[in-house]
Order: C-alpha cells, then sequence, then structure tokens
C-alpha cells in the first residue's frame, strides 16, 4: 500500500484553514480597497476614489514619508544587530549558543503590549532613565527628544524586532560551518573582509528575510506609536486601524491604505536588496 | 616549566580578552531586550506612585486593585478560553500538516514550508482587518468565535515549524514495522506515533497558547465588545498611567516567559 | 514432498518513471533459506517489499503457504521483516518490542512474557529484556528486530540487507548465526543482500537479479560452477572476460576468436558462426606453464608474466596475452616453480569450465 497518497492527503485540513482564514481575507480586502461605503453599508463596485485620496492627501503623505523613515531605521538597526548576535552564538560561543538563542526568544513571547508600555516608562521625561541619569547628575535637564519622538518608536521596535530577525539569519547561518571560515582565513580573508566577502554573501537569504520582516512589522504597527509616539508619533499603522476601530471607520479606504502601504514596503525591500547584493560584490 | 606555565596562562588570557568583547555585546543586548520586563515586575511592587528610583515601599496593593478590578474575571475567562481553542485548532491542523509536508521532497517541500510561514511575515495589523472584513462578509458577528480562529491562523506557522522539526528526526521505518507485525492503521498511530510525538506535540501546544495569551492586534479587531487580558491592558492604558497595570502585565509576563521556556525545554529533549 | 512456501508468478512492478521488476516467477521451497542478490537498483527490495505487502505489483501475483495473499494489506499476512536499521520502537524496551506482535493479538501477559524469553534466549540477549534500544550495540539491535520478528512464528521472515550496517567481524558472525537460527527453527527466510559473500555464505539458493529480472536462480555452488550469463559469472566470485566471435562449433565445444586473432574454446549454447560473444574463464580454474606445449584437448593461449602477487592462499598472476589485454590466473605454491615476473607463459583450461555467451548477455530464468 502506497503511504505517499495518504500522506499528502493530511495537508488538507491545515491547507483549507489558511486559504479560507488567511488568503480569502486577504483578497477580499483588496477587493474592498476598490468598493464604496456610505453610511456604514457596503457598496460593491470599482472605484479608485480611495487610492486617489492616498495619493493625493498631504496628510497621508507626511505620514507614508515617516513610517518608511522610521521602518527603515528600525531594520537598519536591527539586522546587523541579529546577524552579529547570530555570529557570536554560532562560532564565539558555540556551547552556549543554544542557551542563548533559547533565552533570546523567551524575550520574545514575554508580552508585547506590556513591553511596549514599559519603554514608554523608561523613556518618558519623568520616567526610568531619566530620573536615574538625573539622580547620577550626568544630566542637569531631563532629555525629551526619546520620547513621543521618532526615536521613541524606533528603540522599542528594535526592542520587538530583534528576536524574530535572529531566526531566518540563524536558520541560514547553520548551513555555514567553522570550516569554510578557517580555510577562508587561510587563504587571507580575516576580520571585517571576511564577514564583507565571504560570510555575509553565504547567509545573505536569512538577511534578506530578516530585513524584510523588520521592515514590514514595523511599519505596520500601531500599537507601538499610540504608546510612545505621542500625537505626532501618526504612522501608517495607526491610520489604518482609525479607519476600522476610529470614531468614522472607512473600510474601504483602511483597505486601500493598506494595500498601498503592501505595495510600497515590498518595492523598497525589493530595491534594497538589489544594494546589498551590490555592495557584497566585489 | 615554570615559563611553559606562563605561557599557558598568556594564552588563555588572550582569549579571554578576546571573548570579552563579544560577551558585552551580548550583555548589552539582553539587557535592552529584558530592560522593560524587569522594569514592570519591579515597579509592579513599589508604593509610590511615580516610576523612579530608588523604590520606596513593598507593596501588593497593586496585585490586589488589579484583581478586584470586575473587568477582569471576565478578560481572565475569555482569555483562557481563547488560548485553550485556539491552541487545540492549531495543534490539529498544524500536526497533520507537517505529517503531510514529510511525504514532499526537495524544492517543493521548501516552498511548502515557506508559504506556512507567511502569517507570522505580515503585520498582524493587516491580518486583524482582513479578517474582519471577511467576517463580515461572510455575516459572522465579532466576537470570541472570530478571535479564536485568528489566534489559530497567527499560532499555526509556529506549531508547524515545531512540528516539522520533530519529524525531521523521526524514524517513519518504525510505522512499517508496526505494520508489519500485525498493527492496523490506528493502531500504529495510537501504539507508536501518538508517545513518539507527544513530548512536541505539547511543546507546540504551550507555545501557541502563550501566543494566544498575548495577542492584542487581531483580537482588537475581531472581538467586538468582549474582552481578553490585552485588550483589557490596552483600555487601560488609554485612560493614562496606572500601577495597577504594572502587576497585571508582570503577571502576564512572568506566565508567559513559564510557558514557552516550558514549551522550549519539551521541544529541545526530543530534538536530540 | 517439499512443502509449498512462497510462490510468487508474473509479477511486474512499474512505477511510471520507470519499471523495477519485469514478469518475476520464483518458487521458494518451506524451510528454505533464499537470497535476492544484486546490484542497487535491481529491484530486490521492491520484489521484497511485494512479498511484505508494502508495495502493491502491478500485475501478476503472490501466494504465501497455497493462500493468495496479492491484494492482503501488510498487518494480515503472515510475513514478517527485519528491517535494514532494525527499526526498533524507541520508546519501548527490547522486551516490549520483541512482545509487540503478541500484544496485538491479545496474548495474556504471561504467555507474552514466556515467549519473549525464548526469543532472547534464541539470539541470545537473555537478561536484556530491560534495556532500551539507544542502549544496544548495532549486532544486538538488530537481534532484537530478528527476535521481534520471529516471535509471532511467521510463514515467512523478509530480511531487508539487515547486516549492511555492521562491521566485517560482526557481519561474519551474524550471518552464520542466522544460519544456524534458521536451520534450528525450520523456517523460510528470504533475504536480500548485494553482497554475493554473504549471499554464498547462508543460503540453500540465490536469485540473482539485474535490472528487474532474475538472471539465474540456483545453489551457490551451481550459479559459480555454472553461471548463466556475462552479469552473473562477474557479479559472484572473480573472472576474466573475453570478447570475441564465434569461429567454429563442434558438439561439445566452440571456438572464438578474439580481436588478437587467438582462439580460446568454451562451453555455450544457441550460438552462430561469427556471432560477436564473451567467454568467462575464473583464475583459479586457468593452468599457467612455462612456454611449452602440451597435448589434449584443452584450449591455450601465450603470454608473459606483467606482475607476481601473493595473497596468502594463493598467488596471483597478471597476464599479458597481447593488445593490452591481461587474464588474472590463481597458482597454489606447488604451481609457481620457474615462473617469474617476464616469463613467457601458456594458459590452458578445461573447457567446461569456460563458458561462452552473446554479447550484451541474454537474462536466463531459472
Amino acid at each position: 500500500m502506497s503511504n505517499g497518497a495518504a500522506t499528502r492527503r493530511l495537508l488538507l485540513p491545515g491547507s483549507s484553514f489558511y486559504v479560507i482564514f488567511f488568503v480569502i481575507p486577504f483578497v477580499i480586502l483588496g477587493l474592498y480597497s476598490f468598493w464604496t461605503q456610505i453610511d456604514f453599508k457596503m457598496h460593491p463596485g470599482f472605484t479608485l476614489e480611495h487610492y486617489q485620496a492616498v495619493l493625493t492627501t498631504s496628510l497621508y503623505k507626511g505620514v507614508f514619508l515617516r513610517t518608511i523613515i522610521v521602518a527603515t531605521l528600525t531594520a537598519i538597526i536591527v539586522v546587523p544587530i541579529a546577524y552579529v548576535l547570530s555570529y557570536i552564538m554560532q562560532f564565539v560561543f558555540p556551547r552556549k549558543g543554544r542557551i542563548l538563542f533559547d533565552i533570546i526568544l523567551v524575550s520574545m513571547f514575554s508580552g508585547y503590549l506590556v513591553r511596549i508600555y514599559a519603554w514608554r516608562t523608561i523613556l518618558g521625561k519623568e520616567g526610568l532613565l531619566n530620573a536615574t541619569l538625573l539622580q547620577l547628575r550626568i544630566i542637569s535637564k531631563p532629555i525629551t527628544f526619546l520620547i513621543f519622538s521618532n526615536w521613541s518608536i524606533a528603540i522599542t521596535l528594535v526592542g520587538l524586532l530583534i528576536p524574530l530577525a535572529l531566526l531566518p539569519i540563524s536558520s541560514s547561518m547553520a548551513n555555514v560551518s567553522k570550516d569554510h571560515l578557517e580555510v577562508a582565513g587561510d587563504l587571507g580573508s580575516r576580520g571585517l573582509n571576511m564577514h564583507r566577502t565571504i560570510l555575509i554573501p553565504m547567509v545573505l537569504p536569512g538577511i534578506s528575510t530578516a530585513f524584510a520582516i523588520s521592515f514590514i512589522l514595523a511599519a505596520g504597527d500601531f500599537v507601538v506609536p499610540t504608546m510612545v509616539g505621542g500625537t505626532n508619533g501618526v504612522m501608517v499603522g495607526n491610520l489604518i486601524a482609525d479607519q476600522f476601530k476610529g470614531l468614522a471607520p472607512n473600510w474601504p479606504l483602511g483597505a486601500a491604505l493598506a494595500m498601498s502601504v503592501l505595495v510600497v514596503l515590498i518595492a523598497i525591500h525589493a530595491a534594497l536588496m538589489r544594494l546589498v547584493r551590490e555592495i557584497t560584490r566585489w | 616549566m615554570v615559563t611553559s606555565l606562563m605561557l599557558i596562562s598568556k594564552r588563555q588570557l588572550r582569549r579571554s580578552l578576546r571573548n570579552l568583547s563579544p560577551a558585552i555585546f551580548v550583555g548589552v543586548v539582553l539587557s535592552y531586550l529584558f530592560a522593560p520586563v524587569i522594569v514592570t515586575v519591579l515597579f509592579s511592587f513599589t508604593s509610590s506612585p511615580r516610576l523612579s528610583l530608588p523604590i520606596e515601599g513593598f507593596t501588593f496593593q497593586w496585585y490586589e486593585s488589579a484583581f478586584s478590578n470586575p473587568l477582569f474575571v471576565d478578560a481572565m475567562r475569555n482569555t483562557l478560553i481563547l488560548a485553550l481553542t485556539s491552541a487545540i485548532i492549531a495543534v490539529l491542523l498544524g500536526t497533520s500538516f507537517a505529517f503531510g509536508i514529510t511525504s514532499i521532497k526537495g524544492r517543493r517541500r521548501k516552498i511548502a514550508l515557506t508559504a506556512s510561514l507567511l502569517p507570522a511575515a505580515i503585520p498582524a495589523l493587516v491580518l486583524g482587518i482582513s479578517l474582519a472584513v471577511f467576517f463580515s462578509g461572510i455575516g459572522s458577528s465579532q466576537g470570541l468565535l472570530n478571535a479564536a480562529i485568528g489566534h489559530a491562523v497567527l499560532s499555526l506557522p509556529f506549531v508547524i515549524l515545531t512540528m516539522n522539526a520533530r519529524l525531521e528526526t523521526f524514524d517513519f521505518t518504525t510505522l512499517e514495522a508496526a505494520r508489519d507485525l500485525g498493527a492496523s492503521p490506528l493502531q500504529t498511530f495510537r501504539d507508536i506515533t501518538l508517545p513518539l510525538i507527544s513530548t512536541a506535540v505539547i511543546g507546540a501546544g504551550l507555545l501557541a497558547i502563550a501566543l494566544s495569551l498575548d495577542e492584542f492586534v487581531v483580537t482588537w479587531f475581531n472581538i467586538g465588545n468582549e474582552m481578553t487580558i490585552p485588550v483589557l491592558i490596552w483600555g487601560l492604558l488609554r485612560r493614562g498611567i496606572d500601577p495597577s497595570i504594572n502587576a497585571l502585565a508582570s503577571v502576564v509576563l512572568v506566565s508567559l516567559i513559564i510557558i514557552v521556556t516550558l514549551s522550549n525545554r519539551l521541544t529541545h529533549r526530543t530534538e536530540k | 514432498m517439499k512443502q509449498l512456501g512462497v510462490e510468487i508468478t508474473g509479477v511486474s512492478k512499474d512505477f511510471g518513471t520507470h519499471t523495477a521488476l519485469h514478469d518475476i516467477n520464483l518458487s521458494i521451497n518451506s524451510g528454505e533459506f533464499v537470497s535476492l542478490l544484486g546490484p542497487s537498483g535491481c529491484g530486490k527490495t521492491t520484489l521484497l517489499r511485494i512479498i511484505s505487502g508494502f508495495e502493491e505489483a502491478t500485475s501478476g501475483s503472490v501466494q504465501i503457504h497455497g493462500v493468495d495473499v496479492t491484494n492482503t494489506p501488510p498487518h494480515l499476512r503472515n510475513t514478517n521483516i527485519v528491517f535494514q536499521r532494525g527499526a526498533l520502537f524507541p520508546h519501548m524496551n527490547v522486551a516490549e518490542n520483541i512482545g509487540y506482535s503478541l500484544k496485538l493479538r491479545k496474548l495474556s501477559k504471561a504467555q507474552i512474557a514466556v515467549r519473549v524469553e525464548e526469543m532472547l534466549v534464541l539470539v541470545k540477549l537473555e537478561g536484556l529484556g530491560s534495556r532500551g534500544p539507544s542502549e544496544l550495540s548495532g549486532g544486538q539491535v538488530q537481534r532484537v528486530a530478528l527476535a521481534r520478528a520471529l516471535a509471532s512464528e511467521p510463514s515467512v521472515l523478509l530480511l531487508d540487507e539487515p547486516l549492511s550496517a555492521l562491521d566485517l567481524k560482526l557481519r561474519q558472525h551474524m550471518q552464520l548465526e542466522l544460519r544456524t537460527i534458521q536451520r534450528q527453527l525450520g523456517a523460510t527466510f528470504i533475504y536480500v543482500t548485494h553482497d554475493q559473500t554473504e549471499a554464498l555464505v547462508m543460503s540453500d539458493r540465490i536469485a540473482v537479479m539485474n535490472e528487474g529480472c532474475i538472471v539465474q536462480m540456483g545453489s551457490p555452488r551451481e550459479i559459480y560452477a555454472n553461471p548463466a550469463s556475462e552479469f552473473a559469472s562477474d557479479f559472484i566470485g572473480e573472472t576474466n572476460l573475453f570478447h570475441g566471435t564465434v569461429a567454429q562449433i563442434e558438439d561439445d565445444s566452440i571456438h572464438i576468436k578474439l580481436g588478437t586473432g587467438q582462439l580460446l574454446v568454451g562451453r555455450g549454447t544457441n550460438l552462430n558462426i561469427g556471432q560477436p560473444v564473451t567467454l568467462s574463464v575464473r583464475p583459479e580454474t586457468i593452468r599457467v606453464t612455462a612456454a611449452a606445449s602440451l597435448a589434449g584437448s584443452i584450449s591455450r593461449i601465450s603470454g608473459h608474466i606483467l606482475d607476481v602477487i601473493f595473497l596468502g592462499s594463493r598467488t596471483r598472476l597478471h597476464i599479458e596475452i597481447g593488445e593490452g589485454k591481461v587474464v588474472l590466473a590463481d597458482l597454489g605454491e606447488e604451481e609457481l616453480i620457474n615462473l617469474t615476473v617476464g616469463s613467457n607463459v601458456e594458459l590452458s583450461w578445461q573447457i567446461h569450465q569456460a563458458h561462452v555467451w552473446q554479447l550484451e548477455s541474454g537474462e536466463n530464468q531459472a
């Protein structure tokens, strides 16, 4: 009795669930971006008015720009840190590497909302950081740029995303053995040069994924800007969330915003990856 | 003899120094990642309403006020229901999917695995709103059921990842041996397969529970007027700084850390 | 009267992309030790899996003890497999592994315990019942696998290269043990291997397989002395192969002409003058003498010795006979007198010890 066909049927329940509750809702969301909503009722049809609004409203443009800046900043900080961590865990402390990895993963699951709120208390004007620095007389006035600014958003996001970025990078790096690096060193490639010409190209798929995930998740977040971004720290995520949970919801507009964001993010990510590939070519 | 001893310790000294900067780096990153956790737990016990050092007094009052919040009981109950339901769904679907994947080889297998990890790579916001739109389209009103499905979608990638890792070291010829010795497919599953995957299944289930306990975004868009602990915390946070939030948050944090650590232990034990 | 054991009739297996088995016919007697011998990809494992029920034949039938089991699933057939790597259940100890088939048959705990003990004694693992599979050595794992497969007294025991993962000395020891156990129980064993020495040591009969067909079926002695094809002669034991064309056909011999013009003599059937053929003669059947003529109905060619290699129980000569062709001849101590590197020699053999077949060997089924 052949095992293959019967086993393959086991893919069905999971895949169907995915298709019904993940793929189809996404498609419907895309569809919605072309509909109109009047008095809380959906009107199917085809209109580009929402996309027009996205492209022309100056408020949106400003928010988009800030979102991209913050997301890029976050990803640019997160990915190198995750890369270095992964390198240390695999090659510098190989025996303790596994435990370190687990500890870092645990941090990822230790609460989302509450950690964001904690950063607020740490970074705020009367928060922990300022209070400590003031008491130690390192500064005489509280630092204010760290809260309710792009920086606070970035700092918080970085703390949330490092573990997530670590996953694809360390997975990619696991395919590189110490022998590869020793051979490289033998042939004259050491230190920074080794990383640039040998290791980074070898783990490029993992780096690319890590960058994509950090970038996209940072750009799509709305809780962090709400908590630590202040009134000027509005990002695209807030705009979208407002269309669904705000005072005057407009679902098609929210859908159009979401779709636009995704398109922009993917385009930027692709461009950046081209860039990296060029840099690591000697 | 003495000089060789001195040479040895010089080498060790150099190695320790070379390991120093990486060690410091790791230390800094770990502090950065866990600072919020430590701060929250620390300040859940302080008796001063201001959040600064030094800590003035030690008190349990914030815990008392958190638990006496009338909304707390409802939120707790809903949170547990969602966690158990979504975990069971995710484990059943994810485990069968992982078994199914073993029948595909090569590139197509990689593609299937990557595809199954997608929900973790897109912002929860997009997932939340697309589900809200979907459910309204099919006429399912917002509430626990919708939220449970959302949690299951989020947990599935992690369950599949865990079970797939377990199955890569699974000796499938033992199943043939059982069938050969006279076991029906059902008996084979009961006597051989199940005992050998049980630790991984529980580990994956715990992970799914942890994900669900902590989930806010997708829940918020799909649960309507009901409440879970994260939704409750969000509500409290919007209203302003309230130290009892730290107490609530600490409970959540510590529970999550315990659950995830347990899950890690279990899934590692089978990965020998 | 020999009891019906396993009857395989007209079995073919087509996997779509390639055909693994072509019209296999095989009769195995009850109580026989039969090996399926061949290189990887020859179909021997596929055939074994069809007998066990894990693969379905595309056509043909399988009968065990007179009962047609072609469509019976594995757990309802009375065959058990010993797997290549043992496939012991990691979460059960040795005794539980061995007793599993009995537990499925709902025997009582006491009955199971007795039988498990019998099996442990049979495979010489008494006292190890409570060990876990991870605590066993390679040889012990295979013994437990054997005990587990024999516990329920199957009609036929199937063994899928069970010793291939063990090192040489252990393998040789286990080969003899398997043979002993089989004789002791009077059971029918079907053994898959690619190792010809293994097949020769253990089997009552060997089925030599290549590319999905049975090339020859017979006792080890028969196959060695009278291989049915170039493949059979080359796969079992060592041999010298010569390619030439049929020059002359006599009543009891065939004369072959090589490219060098030399003539060789051997035995073959169904051949025509001018047909391209292969002649096979084994190193130990070649007589080597210093160049001087010998009378009698024996074939001879001349050459000179390239190399003399001492192999312990015999000495091997590498002899060049022309155009770069090197012949291997094995001689005992007494026959080596006056033969050194560079000597001119004449080679001869008994006609019936040289076999001739047409080139691109045709497969025979016994």
